[in-house]
């Protein structure tokens, strides 16, 4: 007896060992994870109804090929996946199939891949000593990786070269002025690429688009304004041809009646209450997701030149927040603040860019959102994951009611990808396309000047949109590739920067990359209405990425890179420091508090040599 | 009256002979007799017995060594008067009557003797001690390989790094100059000492060790409860053990939904008490704390009162001491060298101890959670991971100056706990 009792005891303790499991992540995105898938995936969407793209699948075997080399790949297998890249090794490997080359004095007559996809920064993967013929990778500081040369060989042929599979086309075409100034590193008198951008982090708001439809979320074409407080509803239509013209001051664009400003979204959140919650995030990671949404905020506002500051510290500041003697922010008879420019040294002033208007507004937008109870009870509770939050974002069906239920939700624009499981299984039970449901919303701006100028730029053709870039990714040869093998390794790279191979990345991550492709209309149509608007944004807007060829940035680049603790604050020169997770808000402090106390902080860290000039 | 017929009936058997020893424990001279029982030294109350030994004096190949191998000669024998002279010293064969005879189980073979009263004898390794001398070696050079590469050398690689200094020279090629030694870094580090951010740290660090500390005892009767097999042991066992046998992370994630999703439901109105505006997350993170650490300290504890002996505990019962008199007499004393060392490690870590923050909070502690050991992680793991050369980030030299001048603090704190530890603390004897 006391044997089956001990027995049924070991049964239950291993048992509740599998609560191990708990640790895993939740419903699993298309393929696998450790390379290859195991068939079809369904990804991407088109308005035909026809909701998968036959993504392939990297393991296949090619015909004729019977010695093919194994190079090796680090895929970064994090919010995007890897079916994009087994997609394009499933085509590159029919594209090599029978042409012989020899490595070490053997004949291979095809290429086969080893990948690995792993969620290892390349930081830590540097130090590690692996070496790896290829590396996608993201958070990448990359000229200290250079310095201390670890990792990356030199591609410059790569880059300038005409591609093979894109006639009269190079890759360094596809860069900016400014990526190919970054990417490009003059080491022992030699300027050289040793590697190029991968694909482009931005965060901000992503709408349910169905609901804005059904509900009529939409702002009416020459709304009251006084109706906005007194009869909101007065404000807003389902009439598609009533909206307002949206951010891009154009009527009969995909952004009509979209909030242009911060009033109106807030107007937009009032209506919303009752029936849904306004917007969501994170709870558990809501200290790097808010740092990177008041980044993107931050240089919505501030535009490219004054966003890039941010990281060169050399120029000049034009938007500086004035402080009046007692600290709070100088406003002029109309309310507004009051700027002024300061050159910026980074070894005495840099510090000055902490009172950037556009972090003062950001910390405004997210003071309001806290303080009129936009958010739900998840954006403030640290158990709160960022895929629980798309799963009530997609599916409410595991709230208490659904009027909790989020109506936007701040995340990256990688989250269809993290979300790919529980969208296939929405669409698998109501037959409905549910990647056809979401959108990415233009952020609002500050004040109506600062849209009134933006409708402008639209209507002049110009870039009227300033994206952050926050995720300095990259695609590299590695190292200690063996000579023989880098022309394998070139011409794989060049192969999946072709304009084609771009679009399949869009249409399988619904993502873009962070390079100058152009998709034809056909390949836009199989892109999910997320990935059609976040294309469209992209399209006309100037992006910020964390890089700079400055002493000062050189020297700090894994600070200036890393969002932990970026946005922090400390509300006198003897407080402990405080951190972005609006948990300041709640306690009673206002945006203006908090954003002198992130100058502070700032002038702190040049005052006690914490950065390093 | 017993021990003093048996005492007579075997001193009427043969004539004792007479010998001086050497109390193993405290080292005085005693002078004892050879018969079958044990004695207790008067000075130190230790326990011993003597066995009469032949002694080898030379040590011969294996084919001609002996079938039994003596020891070698431990105790004293310096012959006195009545003694016998001795050639080759020996310990006794068997226990020898003390003045003041206690039975004894094992005897036991006193401290060395004298280079004097013994000729000394060069000894040669026979082959299968070199064999096993050669097994030793190898089974333990991956470890020490180990402890030389990843702590002497990581910790001096941080030491010589915290006297470097980063500058970056002019564009295009903004190469890198490092100096290889400034005591700048230095200078910043006692900078950031009196700052408001370590004032806070440090505060909230003591803060969480005293907290955890108090909560020892309750570790202590945990584990005397154990010992005792009192109602419901093996029961307290596996709770108490059980945040050691599954992850911590998955602890922790089921520690923090138990007070986030359930306890609301199951009180409704107490709301998120892991909310930094409205809740106790820094009670929370003790309670965590607490209840994680039984495990190991409890684990130890119960080992160490496992190793009592089951005859002191009788003879205390015999005494008349049972419950609180045994526990404060007998179990606290002979585990305190037990309990020291968790003090004395507790101490020594406080300054890399995160005390679970972290896993509950990830980056979004409150300042009112934020420990020391939490701040290390997040600033430099976190934003650094892993580049941890002076090559690798330029930053890094003021985070090894930081360890660098903690250690020099903590070490001598360390120090001073184990000395009052040993100062004020119960005797095991």
């Amino acid at each position: 007896m006391k044997k089956t009792v001990n027995k049924l005891l070991v049964w239950l303790l291993a048992g509740m060992m599998c609560v191990s499991t708990a640790a895993c992540g939740g419903a699993p995105a298309a393929g696998t994870s450790t390379g290859g898938n195991s068939g079809n995936t369904s990804v991407g969407g088109n308005t035909s109804g026809d909701t998968s793209i036959d993504v392939g699948t990297s393991e296949e075997e090619i015909p004729g090929v019977t010695n093919p080399y194994s190079l090796t790949v680090f895929n970064f297998d994090g919010g995007y996946g890897h079916e994009w890249l087994d997609a394009a090794i499933s085509r590159y490997k029919k594209v090599r199939a029978g042409k012989e080359f020899t490595v070490d004095g053997v004949t291979y007559d095809g290429v086969d891949f080893k990948v690995t996809n792993d969620k290892t920064l390349m930081s830590a993967m540097a130090t590690s000593g692996t070496h790896y013929d290829i590396w996608l990778e993201e958070q990448v500081p990359y000229n200290q990786l250079i310095r201390s040369d670890k990792t990356f060989a030199k591609m410059t042929d790569v880059m300038t070269e005409e591609n093979p599979y894109e006639p009269g086309v190079t890759l360094e075409s596809k860069l900016s002025a400014q990526q190919q100034e970054f990417y490009k590193v003059t080491k022992d008198g030699e300027t050289d690429y040793y590697g190029l951008p991968h694909y482009a982090g931005y965060v901000g708001i992503v709408y349910n688009k169905y609901y804005f439809d059904g509900y009529g979320w939409y702002l009416k074409d020459g709304y009251n304004k006084a109706d906005l407080v007194e009869d909101i509803d007065a404000c807003f239509t389902d009439d598609a041809t009533a909206r307002t013209a949206g951010p891009d001051g154009m009527k009969g664009t995909e952004d009509d009646g979209l909030p242009t400003t911060y009033e109106e979204f807030y107007a937009l959140c009032d209506v919303i209450t009752g029936t849904r919650t306004p917007i969501s995030w994170t709870g558990r990671h809501r200290e790097g997701y808010l740092s990177w949404f008041t980044q993107a905020m931050m240089v919505n506002h501030e535009g490219l030149e004054q966003g890039a500051l941010n990281f060169s510290f050399d120029g000049t500041a034009e938007n500086l927040v004035v402080f009046n003697e007692d600290g709070s922010v100088k406003t002029d008879a109309d309310g507004n603040i009051v700027t002024e420019s300061v050159a910026i040294d980074a070894a005495t002033n840099g510090y000055e860019l902490g009172r950037q208007a556009g972090k003062y507004y950001a910390f405004k937008f997210l003071e309001t959102i806290m303080e009129r109870g936009y958010h739900t009870d998840g954006a403030v509770n640290p158990t709160y994951e960022q895929t629980t939050a798309q799963e009530h974002f997609i599916d409410g069906s595991g709230l208490d009611a659904l009027e909790d239920m989020p109506a936007m939700l701040l995340e990256g624009v990688w989250w269809e990808m993290e979300a790919a499981g529980i969208l296939d299984a929405m669409q698998q039970s109501s037959g409905q396309d549910y990647r056809q449901r979401y959108a990415f919303m233009p952020l609002p701006c500050a004040t109506e000047a600062e849209a009134a100028e933006r409708a402008e730029k639209a209507a002049r053709g110009e870039n009227y949109y300033t994206l952050m870039d926050t995720h300095n990714t990259i695609c590299a040869i590695g190292k200690e590739i063996k000579s023989e093998v880098y022309p394998i390794a070139k011409d794989f790279i060049q192969f999946i920067y072709t304009d084609e191979s771009l679009a399949e990345f869009s249409k399988i991550t619904n993502t873009t990359k962070a390079v100058k492709y152009t998709m034809s209309e056909e390949d836009k149509a199989q892109l999910s209405s997320f990935g059609r608007s976040l294309l469209s944004i992209t399209e006309k807007a100037d992006v910020v990425y964390g890089y700079a060829k400055t002493s000062f940035y050189q020297q700090n680049e894994m600070s200036l890179i890393n969002y932990n603790q970026k946005y922090s604050a400390r509300y006198t020169s003897d407080s402990a420091y405080v951190t972005i997770s609006v948990d300041e808000f709640r306690k009673g402090k206002t945006a203006a508090e908090y954003f002198r106390g992130h100058w502070i902080y700032e002038k702190y860290k040049w005052d006690h040599n914490e950065v390093i000039k | 009256m017993q021990e003093n017929e048996i005492l007579n009936a075997n001193n009427s058997s043969e004539k004792a002979e007479k010998f001086l020893v050497n109390c193993p424990s405290c080292g005085v001279t005693l002078k004892v007799s050879d018969k079958n029982y044990a004695f207790a030294c008067p000075n130190c109350q230790h326990l011993l017995g003597i066995k009469k030994e032949t002694r080898i004096v030379e040590e011969v190949v294996l084919e001609e060594q002996p079938l039994e191998e003596t020891c070698p000669v431990a105790a004293t024998i310096a012959a006195d008067e009545a003694a016998p002279a001795i050639d080759t010293p020996i310990v006794a064969e068997t226990p020898i009557v003390a003045e003041t005879p206690i039975m004894a189980e094992t005897p036991v073979v006193g401290a060395p003797v004298a280079a004097s009263a013994i000729p000394a004898k060069k000894k040669k390794i026979s082959k299968s001690n070199r064999a096993d001398l050669i097994f030793y070696c190898i089974f333990l050079a991956w470890p020490v390989l180990q402890f030389l590469v990843f702590y002497v050398g990581v910790n001096m690689n941080s030491i010589l790094m915290s006297f470097k200094k980063i500058t970056v020279g002019p564009a295009p090629e903004f190469e890198w100059r490092i100096d290889p030694f400034t005591w700048e870094q230095y200078g910043k580090v006692f900078d950031w000492l009196g700052g408001p951010d370590f004032r806070n740290m440090i505060g909230v660090t003591l803060k969480s060790f005293g907290i955890t500390t108090l909560a020892f005892p309750l570790g202590l009767l945990f584990a005397y409860y154990i010992f005792k097999k009192l109602p419901f042991w093996g029961g307290f066992r596996v709770i108490l053990f059980l945040p050691q046998i599954l992850s911590s992370v998955v602890v922790a994630l089921i520690y923090k939904n138990f007070f986030v999703e359930c306890v609301p439901l199951l009180f409704p109105g107490t709301g998120n008490l892991l909310d930094p505006v409205t809740g106790q997350p820094f009670t929370l993170l003790m309670i965590y704390n607490i209840w994680f650490g039984f495990g190991t300290s409890v684990l130890m504890y119960s080992n160490k009162m496992s190793s009592i002996d089951d005859e002191i505990i009788e003879s205390a019962h015999i005494d008349g001491a049972t419950g609180v008199k045994e526990f404060w007499h007998i179990v606290l004393p002979l585990t305190y060298p037990t309990i020291s060392v968790f003090l004395i490690t507790g101490v020594a870590q406080i300054c890399v101890n995160q005390f679970n923050v972290h896993q509950m909070f990830q980056y979004s502690a409150d300042p009112s959670t934020r420990v020391l050991g939490y701040w290390f992680f997040i600033d430099v793991a976190g934003k650094f991971k892993d580049l941890q050369s002076v090559d690798g980030a330029a930053e890094l030299p003021f985070y090894a100056a930081i360890g660098v001048i903690l250690t020099f603090i903590t070490i001598p704190i360390a120090l001073g706990t184990r000395w009052a530890l040993e100062r004020f603390g119960p005797s095991e004897d």
